[in-house]
């Protein structure tokens, strides 16, 4: 049996007329000689009346100061799946008279662990669908969702959800369960493209084949074609997996190869990523013996409220990293004010941060801790935030196999005067914090400095 | 223990015991043969830009690039070492390097929902008194620069830490 999973977003069903558009595909797919299984998102977009951010509001204003229990949110945020996979079936049943039938995550034998609200898949026992497609069913099975094998309240079987690219994450696993031949993901652009055509207009190219590691890559950095998760289930399980449009003849970008699998000398540019709403710390210490243990500190503090931190760096005197912009009053009400003892080479001193070095309050703090210990010496540690940031960057197969990428990075940035606060790079990518005022530009340049435009991305390059 | 290629030697590898890959820290990888250069250069970036070009056109790749305030560092391979300092040389830019480094990368799959690595990473390094010579972060490693000599130390805190 030749089965494919494809994957209709919310948009592909927020109306009857996409509805329509989605099921063309599926029956198409069964017409072929394939054995479709079918993965749909909650119908809309945020904000629309069933999409998972308006069901989780219905519940959180019954009253706000009462938290609403993770198990039962998530009984609620399934709901939006449960409407599309009954109205998905129905319509691939209206249009061919194929017989359809529409599964839970449960009923489709997807197990996961109890985590609500970002559940992990331990495992997928297919024998519900495999029953399915023997009676020439086509299965439509609700994305995002699963059930536990354990729970200690109700036993197993609770509804769960699986957090971020939730139902790319079900279309990947299923593929993966049933080793289908392809792994179809169905979006509202024509595949996995050179930038966001949003910035670059249509300078932004669609990229034919990438491999796993590229469009994880890109996708990790701002692109919001594919989520990573479902990619890492693909490339560990083998699946190739097709970005398409539902109502497009363009065949899309095809991944189906894992950058080990190629020549060590190859590589690709393969496109321009922007993630804005970014804050840029530096952390001044006047001691350079003293930076360890209070990079230490600050790190043990970040760690304990939940922030996770980026473009981590340090110098002689200073420490640097990035957060996204919502933790951002987080990690200044942790650090401004807050005093760090030192006691390195039998000196001890006592850091005194703050982020108004001149403010009323931090020359009272700073008197106050002078009276409490004349003895000890007080350092000011002046933490410097930049709050619009954005980070750009270049993805890239292979970065450290090719000499000048940043040369020609610099290059144009200096061309177009942009600022680069610092710089960060990583096996397949090069990414630059900037102004978030200079973010559309910075993508622009970038693409058109590495040719993308010009048709760069889609073939790979020997050294 | 596994080799991938010539220099990088995976001494924890990430297990796939399960159908989805475990959460959190799963393996450690170690890159040798590596050399730290940090260039003076002013913060202009057109300065900066003459540096990466210079170079570049020698053909010299760059990896783990960092840009300070009064200066640039870079991570190069050991094979390169005198074709980039002749290129700086004739720069007139003043270069320290510090041969014989490591590369420590602690993997992850999504390091970007793992709060606390880096804290756990600092603790560990700060507990046995090794100086970090340059950190990097990407969505699947933490990458930290630390000297050979401190290497087999580093990873065995790093283990204990994380529990690898």
């Amino acid at each position: 049996m030749r089965v494919t999973v494809q994957k209709f977003g919310g948009t592909s069903v927020a109306t009857k007329e996409k509805l329509f558009i989605a099921a063309q595909r599926v029956v198409r797919a069964k017409r072929e000689g394939y054995a479709p299984v079918v993965v749909v998102s909650a119908p809309g977009r945020k904000g629309d009346p069933y999409a998972t951010d308006t069901l989780i509001s219905l519940a959180k204003d019954i009253d706000p100061q009462v938290p609403v229990e993770p198990r039962e949110l998530d009984l609620l945020m399934t709901c939006g799946e449960i409407i599309s996979i009954v109205l998905m079936a129905q319509a691939v049943k209206a249009m061919s008279g194929y017989k359809t039938i529409a599964l839970t995550g449960g009923q489709a034998g997807i197990y996961t662990d109890s985590n609500f609200g970002n559940a992990r898949i331990i495992r997928i026992d297919p024998t519900p669908i495999w029953e399915a497609l023997k009676n020439d069913y086509i299965p439509v099975v609700a994305g995002f969702q699963g059930v536990t094998e354990h729970f200690k309240l109700g036993g197993h079987g609770q509804i769960t959800t699986l957090g971020r690219g939730g139902s790319d994450t079900t279309a990947g696993a299923l593929a993966a369960a049933l080793k289908a031949e392809a792994c179809e993901i169905y979006t509202d652009v024509e595949g996995v493209m050179t930038a966001d055509p949003r910035i670059v207009g249509n300078k932004a190219r669609v990229l034919p084949s990438v491999t796993y590691e590229e469009v994880s890559e890109m996708a990790h950095l701002g692109a919001k074609v594919v989520h990573p998760r479902c990619v890492e289930i693909a490339m560990d399980h083998r699946i190739p997996v097709w970005v398409r449009k539902p109502d497009s003849e363009n065949p899309g970008t095809v991944i189906k190869e894992r950058a080990s699998d190629l020549p060590e000398k190859m590589f690709r540019f393969t496109g321009v990523t922007h993630l804005p709403y970014v804050a840029h710390l530096k952390v001044h210490v006047k001691h350079q013996d003293d930076l360890p243990e209070i990079e230490t500190e600050i790190y043990r503090l970040l760690g304990e409220a939940g922030i996770v931190t980026y473009f981590v760096g340090k110098s002689k005197n200073l420490f640097e990293f990035a957060v996204v912009r919502d933790n951002l009053e987080k990690v200044q009400n942790l650090l401004d004010g807050l005093t760090i003892p030192v006691s390195v080479n039998r000196h001890s001193r006592l850091y005194l941060l703050t982020m108004s070095p001149n403010s009323v309050a931090h020359r009272e703090r700073r008197r106050m801790l002078e009276q409490i210990q004349p003895k000890l010496e007080i350092e000011d540690a002046p933490v410097e935030v930049a709050t619009n940031c954005a980070i750009v960057s270049l993805v890239v197969l292979n970065t450290r196999e090719v000499p000048g990428i940043m040369a020609r990075i610099l290059e144009a940035v200096v061309d177009a005067n942009i600022s680069i606060l610092q710089v960060a790079d990583a096996q397949h990518s090069v990414s630059c914090l900037v102004l978030e005022e200079d973010m559309v530009r910075a993508v622009n340049i970038l693409h058109d400095k590495f040719e993308l435009h010009l048709g760069v991305g889609e073939k790979l390059q020997t050294l | 223990m596994s080799r991938r290629g010539e220099r990088v030697t995976t001494i924890v590898e990430p297990k796939q015991e399960e159908f989805e890959r475990k959460r959190g820290v799963t393996g450690i990888s170690v890159e040798e043969g590596l050399v730290h250069v940090e260039v003076q250069v002013p913060p202009n970036l057109k300065e900066r830009l003459n540096v990466f070009k210079a170079l570049a056109e020698a053909g010299v790749s760059l990896f783990l690039i960092k840009f300070h305030p009064d200066s640039i560092h870079f991570l190069i391979r050991r094979e390169v070492l005198s074709k980039a300092q002749k290129v700086l040389q004739n720069l007139n830019r003043p270069t320290k390097v510090t041969r014989d480094c490591v590369l420590i990368s602690v993997l992850s799959s999504a390091m970007r929902d793992l709060p606390g690595v880096m804290a756990r990473i600092a603790e560990a390094l700060y507990e046995q008194g090794i100086e970090l010579l340059e950190t990097g972060d990407s969505h699947d490693s933490v990458m930290i620069l630390v000297r050979r000599s401190d290497a087999e130390k580093v990873v065995n805190a790093l283990r204990q830490k994380f529990g690898l």
